[in-house]
């Protein structure tokens, strides 16, 4: 089993120094933001104490990369799936569990790699923390990464084509990043927006990111709002329900069936002349009770809606109710999805 | 509900009986499936197949699109679930198996698998660590396959550069990678060229041959079909009928005769007028059935004065499929 991870790990890798515009986009991206966003907001926010705007903003540009990085491993699933690839790995001998975590542990690695690549910023910016606090950040990196990682996976095994992923970008991944207290301390937002705040698995990564990087360097209640052990514990957490959902999703060969079928029609088309669909000889008496129709995603599973979100000191309830809110918003919308939204 | 009739003469014909379910008592089917069925939604694909594979068989399975080909192989090759009926490959149930049967065999899809961002090595190579091959036993097969497609010069290009030949080539050569005992096919010589398919024939033919490999194939080019062991039609997801293509096609009828002519449609009006048998168009060629040429032969004399070139042949595979599959256009079943 190790092979087969090792094996998809490589290809992901050999394929993100291929695409040079992911490549070139993966440097732009996050360096816009800390140059343009973070010079334009320095001027608004008034720097705290020894630290400037952009020493705040480099733990939510971390996130960022991780974010932007995950979520396009999560779309390259889906062309995987729409272009054939895909096919390798589910003929091969290998359970369906295996091929998800193959395909989560090699968006965690591209994940980390790129943050990794940002780290000399820290310096650049003139932070100074210690080889212990560098390692504490390469630790929350790592399951910041993982944490994405996993939700992109529940994403790939629900979104239809690569279309969609406008609609992620949209009203997941921008939401997910402006929630989240990359930008300014989510403390500030209405309070109407709290529970959102606390459903967003990156909050808690920005948060675990800023211990070690601001560490007494800024007020307090601006910097981290949970302690670690509890970003920690909400990141771990979310992970595991995250990917053992997309293994649920991914196994359930029904699904994937449909969703293989999908090119059916395509091929039909190509060779000779059209035929009508097969009809059932006889209106079905005989046979199993018709499937309940399946043109649009159900919700994986009914966002189980949990009554109001309890004050932050309850340990398992709000970062138990987050990955579920996240997981049942792409279908959400998938659902109502217009082509306005695509063509934005 | 049986389609047997032969809708050329309108008679019915035994179905053929080639003793094959006596031997497969002895040795256990490569591919057995029994009563396998699967429905989206309230569409019936795939109705009941019963079907049994012997190993070491040159399997053919033929049918009109949308008869449900793909379907069952997705379900003989655990991408797909059932809706009924069960199905065992190298004697391991799709269902409680599902690992026992993907190492047992190999796929090659109607569509491409292959990663056109990576080289045809790198392909290959994902590949032989999905099975789990060490990297020296992988490297060799590697090496093996792409000299077996001439594909060896150009192992370190990216299959973005590669044409649809040699794509279609190297989906074969990562399909028999990992040395499957059961080998699936869908379509596999679709939109290739003649030299090309006949290349890729001539390597199935010796996979089954030389290596004793089961090959299950689909495919609608019917003259391709020939060298199968047996074949089964499949129409509206049932089969039809099943049996050496030889049995078959002597099932149908002795001879075909063939009329080609510039206006096709003006001459099979009058072989309906001349002989009551309602033929077959296919692009200027119309052709139909007979028990007897020589009672048919003399009728056909007054088209040889309008320029109508009559050739007498045997029938072919595509006849009998044309004679047992629906026919959804009409009379003349443009089929092909």
């Amino acid at each position: 089993m190790v092979w087969a991870v090792e094996a998809v790990v490589i290809r992901e890798f050999v394929r993100f120094f291929r695409q040079h515009g992911r490549l070139l986009s993966t440097f732009a991206r996050p360096l816009l933001w800390l140059i343009v966003i973070g010079s334009g907001f320095e001027r608004v926010i008034p720097s705290e104490g020894t630290v400037s705007y952009k020493q705040f903003l480099l733990p939510g540009i971390y996130a960022m990369v991780i974010l932007f990085s995950t979520m396009l491993c999560a779309l390259a699933t889906v062309s995987d799936r729409e272009f054939g690839p895909i096919r390798m790995l589910l003929i091969a001998p290998l359970p369906r569990s295996v091929a998800v975590i193959a395909k989560t542990v090699s968006s965690t690695l591209l994940g980390i790699f790129q943050a990794v690549l940002f780290l000399p910023l820290i310096w650049i910016l003139g932070l100074r923390p210690s080889a212990e606090a560098v390692l504490e950040l390469l630790g929350a990196l790592a399951l910041s990464a993982l944490v994405l990682a996993s939700l992109g996976m529940v994403l790939a095994s629900r979104l239809r084509s690569i279309e969609n992923f406008a609609g992620v970008m949209n009203f997941l991944m921008f939401p997910m990043f402006f929630l989240s207290s990359a930008l300014y301390p989510a403390s500030t937002l209405p309070g109407f927006l709290q529970p959102l705040v606390r459903a967003d698995p990156l909050t808690y990564a920005v948060d675990l990111m800023r211990h070690p990087l601001l560490q007494g360097l800024y007020p307090a209640n601006l910097s981290s709002s949970y302690t670690a052990r509890f970003d920690i514990l909400v990141l771990v957490a979310s992970s595991i329900i995250l990917t053992g959902v997309a293994i649920l999703l991914f196994g359930e060969e029904d699904h994937l069936g449909r969703i293989l079928l999908t090119e059916a029609p395509r091929a039909g088309r190509r060779g000779g002349p059209p035929v009508a669909p097969p009809q059932p000889s006889t209106p079905t008496v005989v046979g199993a009770p018709p499937e309940p129709a399946s043109a649009a995603p159900a919700p994986a599973e009914p966002p189980r809606r949990r009554s109001p979100v309890q004050p932050r000191a309850a340990v398992a309830g709000p970062p138990l109710a987050a990955p579920e809110n996240t997981a049942a918003r792409p279908t959400d919308f998938s659902a109502e999805e217009g082509g306005s939204m695509i063509a934005q | 509900m049986t389609r047997q009739t032969n809708w050329c003469t309108g008679r019915c014909y035994p179905w053929p009986d080639d003793g094959s379910s006596v031997a497969a008592m002895t040795v256990a089917p490569a591919i057995a499936a029994s009563g396998l069925g699967r429905d989206y939604g309230s569409i019936r694909a795939v109705d009941a197949i019963d079907l049994e594979v012997r190993p070491g068989e040159f399997f053919g399975f033929l049918g009109p699109n949308g008869a449900g080909k793909t379907t069952t192989i997705r379900m003989l090759t655990t991408l797909l679930r059932p809706s009924r009926g069960s199905a065992q490959i190298a004697g391991k149930d799709t269902l409680s198996d599902p690992l026992g049967v993907r190492r047992s065999i190999g796929v090659v899809f109607q569509e491409t698998t292959l990663d056109v961002d990576l080289t045809a090595q790198e392909n290959l190579r994902y590949c032989t660590r999905l099975y789990g091959l060490s990297r020296r036993e992988s490297e060799l097969r590697i090496d093996e396959v792409l000299r077996l497609f001439s594909l060896s010069e150009r192992r370190n290009e990216r299959v973005r550069s590669f044409s649809g030949g040699m794509r279609r080539a190297l989906d074969l050569a990562r399909g028999v990678l990992h040395r499957p005992s059961i080998l699936f096919l869908d379509e596999p010589t679709l939109g290739l060229d003649p030299t090309q398919r006949r290349r890729i024939w001539g390597f199935l033919r010796r996979l089954c041959s030389e290596d004793g490999t089961t090959l299950f194939l689909t495919t609608h080019y019917l003259e391709e079909a020939d060298p199968c062991d047996r074949v089964a039609i499949v129409d509206r997801g049932r089969i039809v009928i099943a049996g050496e293509p030889t049995v078959l096609k002597r099932a149908l009828g002795k001879e075909s005769i063939e009329l080609s002519s510039e206006h096709p449609e003006a001459v099979a009006e009058q072989v309906i007028r001349l002989t009551g048998i309602i033929p077959r168009i296919r692009d200027s060629v119309v052709s139909f059935i007979v028990e007897d040429a020589a009672a048919v032969m003399p009728l056909m004399l007054p088209l040889t004065e309008q320029d109508v070139e009559v050739r007498l042949t045997r029938p072919t595979l595509e006849d009998v499929f044309v004679s047992v599959t629906t026919d959804r256009e009409g009379s003349n079943g443009l089929g092909g």
